[in-house]
């Protein structure tokens, strides 16, 4: 029977584990498209140390479930650029399953990669964890060192004070 | 590999900028306070959104505005820029009716049951930033701008919010005017400029463009108008007679002027008389309007009507005037009311790029002044801001 081949690139992850990768999920890879022919005809995987198994599965399958989707429409000009609304339910269930690391390692991924849909779904589910919290809240939830001075912190409470304390 | 925590990926400079730019202004003031870094980026996005924005409340008489207080405080937490003066226009049934708080507002005290309904104005005043005034113009009728649709709403009630961020080369200024003090001096002098002149809040460097005119006392002097015109030569004047205004004035004045300047600002009117009466006629008057060739991209215009117009003037046809509008300007917002009185003229202020705006001004003293106070008819003012 028939059966058509579908031309696959390989990579391998942190944990040394090979990844067969349709063409058509690669392409949306923004930094291999430039090697992909290369990677074609390579039968060597190439290695991508920063990623683990775990953010690649992650990235294959969101890519595949993306697939065919066409991009949501450009905001016009009242909507807000920033409106972390149009994240679908499918794509927030699906990056904060895994808990805080897993998300981010995605996001680093993502970037690493140049996958830009991805990069903009994740850091909009991000900025929604952000949104409604006090600076306080901010801090201990993504680990991050407050480095004003007491000065500097009264002086920035002064030109920020519309905001949730 | 090492685990990649949050903090780590957050100090990369483009993945940091991005999930702060998909953040509304609020919540960027938040960010701001976390640290230094934080607070450069979220200062850097907020300088580049000077976003007009607005919002439209359609309202079932039984039910008010009190399944609908969810989206007000929505609308506000999700501003992109920081409101520097905010507007509403809303029917007098709304206005009037109290709203009961949400739990989480920051009115809202356990122990106080007195403090779990407020007037509408006070609910959204509490979600502002403390600096941010607010104007609230209160008539039978508003117009109800939705995202791509613009209706009057002559006999629902309605609420429109439209939030004016600070932008460089366009002030606000406010003043009010006691209607009462003004006829007197004018009874004494014969002349009033003295007294605008005292009243008014706009520092004498500042160019008027635009003067929005409101009034909730049917017995305000006519000359008042005609004085901001010679005081401020070459503003264009719009507005009218509502059924109250509310602000935090202290005065009990019952005029309110809202003056629109700087070098930034282009502002046109026209005005659709009462023999109006078709939407043929409406659209060769604001094709004027549209001649004027000011820029749609950071633009509002208001359009205050007649209580006696809309429907019934145009042979049961619903918003005419507005759709006129919509179809000369597409992406300029319109907000206003049906009042009790109209203030206004043709001020087909053409615009030009590097306009030589002290021959302009140079010009009108010498033309007569409009008439400016008017009934059954429809004054359309355009801003612009660029």
């Amino acid at each position: 029977m028939y059966k058509k081949i579908v031309p696959q690139i390989k990579l391998e992850t942190y944990e040394k584990e090979v990844f067969e990768i349709d063409l058509d999920i690669a392409k949306k890879f923004g930094k291999l498209v430039p090697v992909l022919q290369e990677l074609l005809n390579d039968d060597k995987p190439l290695t991508i140390k920063t990623i683990n198994s775990g953010t690649l599965k992650k990235i294959i399958t969101w890519c595949t479930y993306h697939k065919g989707r066409s991009p949501p429409p450009e905001d016009d000009d009242n909507r807000m650029k920033h409106s972390t609304e149009e994240v679908s339910s499918w794509d927030d269930k699906f990056l904060q399953e895994d808990g805080q690391a897993a998300l981010f390692d995605l996001i680093s991924a993502a970037h690493t990669l140049d996958i830009d849909g991805l990069l903009d779904v994740a850091c909009k589910v991000v900025a929604t964890m952000i949104k409604g919290k006090a600076p306080e809240e901010i801090r201990k939830v993504f680990n991050i060192k407050n480095d004003f001075t007491q000065q500097e912190e009264d002086q920035v409470r002064k030109e920020n004070d519309w905001c949730e304390d | 590999m090492e685990e990649c925590h949050a903090s780590e990926v957050l100090r990369l400079p483009v993945i940091l900028y991005k999930i702060l730019s998909f953040l509304p202004c609020k919540a960027l003031n938040s960010c701001s306070r976390v640290c230094k870094v934080w607070s450069e980026y979220a200062a850097t996005i907020k300088k580049k959104r000077k976003k007009i924005e607005w919002m439209s409340l359609e309202c079932d008489e039984e039910e008010g505005l009190n399944s609908k207080t969810e989206n007000l405080s929505a609308f506000i937490e999700q501003l992109s820029s920081e409101p520097d003066h905010v507007l509403m226009f809303c029917t007098s049934r709304l206005y009037e009716t109290p709203v009961s708080l949400p739990s989480s507002h920051p009115t809202r005290f356990p122990r106080n049951a007195k403090c779990e309904a407020v007037e509408v104005t006070s609910f959204v005043e509490k979600l502002l930033p403390k600096i941010c005034p607010m104007f609230a113009l209160v008539a039978d009728g508003v117009v109800d701008q939705k995202t791509n649709k613009t209706c009057e709403m002559e006999d629902r009630d309605a609420l429109t919010l439209l939030s004016i961020p600070k932008i460089d080369g366009f002030d606000i200024y406010t003043f009010y005017v006691d209607i009462y003090t003004y006829a007197n001096r004018m009874d004494e002098s014969g002349s009033a400029i003295f007294e605008v002149d005292q009243v008014s809040t706009v520092p004498a460097d500042k160019e008027v463009k635009a003067i929005l005119f409101f009034c909730d006392e049917p017995f305000c002097p006519p000359e008042i108008g005609y004085t901001l015109l010679q005081h401020y030569k070459s503003c264009v004047i719009a507005g009218g007679y509502v059924d109250n205004f509310n602000s935090n004035r202290n005065s009990e004045a019952s005029l309110m002027c809202i003056a629109l300047c700087g070098p930034r600002v282009h502002a046109a009117s026209v005005i659709i008389r009462e023999e109006v009466n078709t939407a043929q006629e409406v659209d060769k008057i604001i094709k004027k309007l549209k001649d004027c060739n000011i820029p749609e991209e950071n633009s509002f215009a208001f359009m205050f009507a007649c209580i006696g117009r809309g429907k019934g003037h145009f042979k049961g046809s619903e918003n005419v005037e507005s759709s006129v509008f919509r179809k000369y300007f597409p992406k300029t917002p319109l907000f206003g009311f049906f009042g009790n009185g109209e203030v206004g003229f043709e001020h087909l202020n053409k615009y030009e790029e590097n306009i030589n705006t002290e021959k302009v001004s140079s010009e009108i003293p010498n033309k007569p002044l409009p008439k400016l106070y008017h009934a059954y008819t429809t004054i359309i003012c355009l801003v612009s801001i660029n």
